[in-house]
């Protein structure tokens, strides 16, 4: 019972107090759908009249769709993918400090009267899912809004000419309808990487967590890998659209399993933790 | 009734309690007296579970802390000043708390901020508080769900004297009331007159225990 | 008194944890970048040597080529320049938000002054900030000439290096490459420190520490989304605009680092800090 009040606590604190960044969360989609159709303008420009309105599949891949990968070449270097990382640097610094100040202020008293230190630390993981959902939603609905602006289809088919749009590259398939494991994999990862970065910052503090978020992401667009989580948020290196892609199965194992050792190390951490500092310095 | 068994606490290589033994009853107020850094405060987070003891045992109704039970089953404290959230108001602030267990309506929660000399109804968020309405609203936090244990760390910081013959006041009423009160305080003159007993702490060890006036006050009265 | 005052402030910055967690970081992959360029010069320095009498001169080797600023084969060096904007912060930029709200500041400024207060906070931002970037990039460069020759770099290994004639001071790269090193290595220093100190001027706008840390950093890697996305595809832009890629030697893609938007991206962070540490000079220190 305590946890569902905790969680409600978090929901009140942790999310509807914080509007203004959801507010910039939509604004930031808006943005990217700008890039996106941006992108088409390119594209019309060498291949006039080729592309139509967007579907929802398509302003979906857009806004995830990362890069294709990387193979280095001196006179290439590598160019990181702006859109993509924001992207999830968004999500993660959306759920990064929240559980930490409440741990160390008004959440002593939460600790203490739900008599649970474990009660606590699963409400603040279901806050991240709560957090992280709500990032999607808002960007769905910046998405059908500028679907809506654009004339586009509401359907999940991506056109066969917007992996071109997007430049996957040239092993693209095309396979339209077929981005549901992308549609699951994507919040599931999200949840993964945001978990992973809430036990970080109990461990070694939310500054250098949010470090190693960014290093993760960095690495995964770099290094095509499948032990890499980021690799399984980009479109561009999904099995939907490229022959050898990232696979459903590999990245909801992956996410999977990183959720659970996320939850398990969390709940062991929070169950031996002094809670001593009144607020840390960063 | 809490019972504190040889508890030893070291953190980052520095002992700071060293072999505490203390008994702390219900229906008397215990008092803690020491200089800065002398382990006051670390010994309140143990008894109230936020810290872990290095080695010994507390004893809360024969429970064991960390073994049995997680937290004390009823308590309320006042550790290292207060913390709220800053843009909701002092009646905003405990009711969301107060949600947690239900055990305090709004009747209740009012009536604790008011018998630490606060409104209610005063629309100032908590960052626009003074310091001493700030410490004001965490005595109403500690005392508000009428606990079994109320813990009362420095609790005449930054209070006027009305603020103070307050806390006195509500001290005394907890005591009358069966709760086991711990309290450490730097103004020995407050502390002698609130305690039944009080504990000396010197670089984290218990070196004198001496009555206080807590009883022949109560008799008087 | 401004010179114990600046002191006292550098000896904060210098001897907390922060700082010593950005440069432990910064050090960490200037060394991982240096371990992978000496695997690739071990792999190719043989067959270059050798090639080196038909095609290319045995300058292609050179350490100044695999130095950090100037390689871009390594993805320690392209993190740490990704990460660079908040390791110039994280040293010393929060300690005035931090300062403000414990009182210490009002102590100090009751004491010494409040513009000679700020003054000290941002000059020690700006040295920390600095010192913390350009360490590592001094670091990597020990590291690269204990494993490669010193040989200045010749124009006929001009694809080996990649640094183009329309590259910032490429004409040093060739003639006068430790120069080059060192003036590189200024700049990254002066972004570094310039970006610490605009991030500390931003301490009365934030409340949370995190966020005065995190949120201009995540400015920066918008203004490098809207060039990458839109800027350069809708305008053809062509100029670098962020540090990740202006404090580098190679260009990225077909754009070019222009000594104009360093100048003027410089100018406004240094007005910035410098137009609020003079507004704030005179607000109450609540």
């Amino acid at each position: 019972m305590s946890l569902y009040r905790i969680l409600a606590f978090d929901l009140r604190n942790g999310v509807a107090r914080h509007w203004r960044r959801y507010a910039a969360i939509a604004a930031f989609f808006c943005l990217s759908v700008l890039a996106l159709f941006a992108a088409r303008k390119a594209y019309l420009d060498v291949y006039p009249s080729s592309v139509g309105p967007f579907t929802l599949g398509d302003c979906v891949v857009g806004a995830f769709s990362g890069m294709k990968e990387y193979v280095f070449d001196p006179r290439n270097p590598f160019d990181f993918p702006a859109l993509w990382l924001l992207t999830f640097l968004l999500a993660a610094y959306l759920t990064l400090h929240y559980p930490y100040r409440d741990l160390l202020g008004v959440g002593r008293h939460l600790v203490v009267a739900a008599q649970s230190r474990v009660g606590w630390w699963y409400a603040k993981c279901l806050w991240v899912l709560a957090s992280v959902g709500l990032f999607y939603a808002v960007c769905g609905a910046v998405l059908c809004l500028a679907l809506l602006l654009d004339g586009g289809a509401f359907t999940l088919d991506v056109s066969p000419r917007t992996p071109g749009v997007l430049a996957f590259g040239h092993a693209v398939l095309g396979q339209p309808g077929g981005i549901w494991p992308l549609l699951v994999l994507l919040p599931l990862a999200t949840v993964a990487l945001c978990l992973l970065q809430l036990f970080l910052s109990l461990v070694i503090k939310p500054l250098p967590s949010y470090l190693c978020t960014v290093s993760l992401l960095f690495l995964s667009s770099y290094f095509k890998t499948p032990f890499l989580l980021g690799n399984y948020l980009m479109a561009a290196r999904s099995e939907v659209f490229i022959t050898g892609g990232m696979g459903f199965a590999a990245g909801a194992v992956l996410a999977g399993a990183l959720i659970i050792v996320s939850v398990v190390a969390g709940r062991a951490w929070v169950q031996q933790m002094d809670i001593i500092e009144k607020e840390s310095i960063l | 009734m809490i019972e504190i068994k040889k508890v030893s606490k070291t953190i980052q290589g520095t002992q700071v309690l060293c072999d505490i033994e203390a008994s702390l009853p219900s229906g008397r107020v215990t008092g803690f007296s020491g200089i800065n850094g002398s382990g006051k405060t670390m010994l309140m987070r143990v008894l109230a579970g936020l810290i872990r003891p290095s080695s010994g045992e507390v004893l809360i109704s024969g429970k064991a802390l960390w073994k049995d039970i997680s937290f004390p089953e009823s308590i309320g404290f006042l550790i290292e000043g207060p913390a709220f959230i800053g843009s909701y108001t002092g009646l905003e602030n405990l009711m969301m708390i107060a949600s947690i267990k239900k055990k305090a309506g709004m009747a209740q929660v009012r009536q604790a901020i008011e018998r630490v000399g606060l409104d209610p109804d005063d629309k100032r968020r908590y960052r626009k508080y003074s310091l001493g309405m700030k410490q004001r609203l965490g005595i109403a936090l500690a005392v508000m769900e009428a606990p079994d244990i109320v813990l009362l760390d420095e609790p005449t910081n930054a209070l006027d004297a009305d603020g103070v013959a307050l806390l006195e006041g509500i001290v005394r009423e907890e005591r009358a009331r069966g709760a086991a009160v711990v309290l450490s305080c730097h103004d020995h003159e407050v502390l002698e007159r609130l305690s039944d007993s009080i504990y000396y702490l010197q670089a984290g060890r218990v070196v004198r225990k001496a009555e206080g006036g807590a009883g022949d006050a109560a008799k008087e009265a | 008194m401004m010179g114990d005052l600046l002191a006292l402030e550098l000896r904060k910055a210098f001897h907390n944890k922060w700082f010593a967690m950005a440069l432990s970081v910064g050090c960490f992959l200037a060394s991982v970048a240096a371990w992978g360029c000496f695997q690739q010069f071990e792999k190719s320095s043989p067959w270059l040597i050798d090639m080196s009498k038909y095609y290319y001169p045995p300058s292609s080797v050179s350490a100044y080529g695999y130095w950090m600023v100037a390689d871009a084969s390594q993805p320690a060096g392209d993190l740490y320049f990704l990460l660079l904007p908040l390791l110039a912060a994280i040293p010393f930029s929060w300690s005035l938000l931090s300062e403000r709200r414990s009182g210490y500041a009002a102590h100090l400024a009751a004491r010494v002054g409040k513009t000679r207060y700020l003054v000290a906070k941002h000059a020690a931002a700006f040295i920390a900030g600095g010192t913390a970037a350009a360490v590592p990039l001094i670091l990597n460069f020990v590291l690269c000439i204990c494993f490669a020759p010193l040989l200045v770099p010749t124009v006929q290994a001009i694809t080996m290096f990649g640094v183009y004639e329309d590259a910032l001071w490429s004409i040093f790269f060739y003639n006068l490459p430790l120069l080059y090193c060192g003036l590189r290595t200024a700049l990254v220093f002066l972004f570094a420190g310039l970006w610490a100190s605009a991030v500390m001027a931003l301490s009365g706008m934030v409340k949370s520490r995190i966020a005065l840390l995190l949120l201009p950093y995540l400015f920066l890697v918008l203004l490098r989304m809207l060039e990458q996305s839109i800027l350069y595809t809708l305008f053809e832009l062509r100029e670098a605009l962020t540090p990740f890629f202006y404090l580098r030697t190679v260009p990225i893609g077909s754009q070019y680092t222009s000594a104009w938007v360093i100048a003027l991206e410089f100018a406004v962070m240094g007005a910035f800090a410098l137009a609020v540490l003079l507004v704030r000079r005179r607000e109450d220190f609540l």
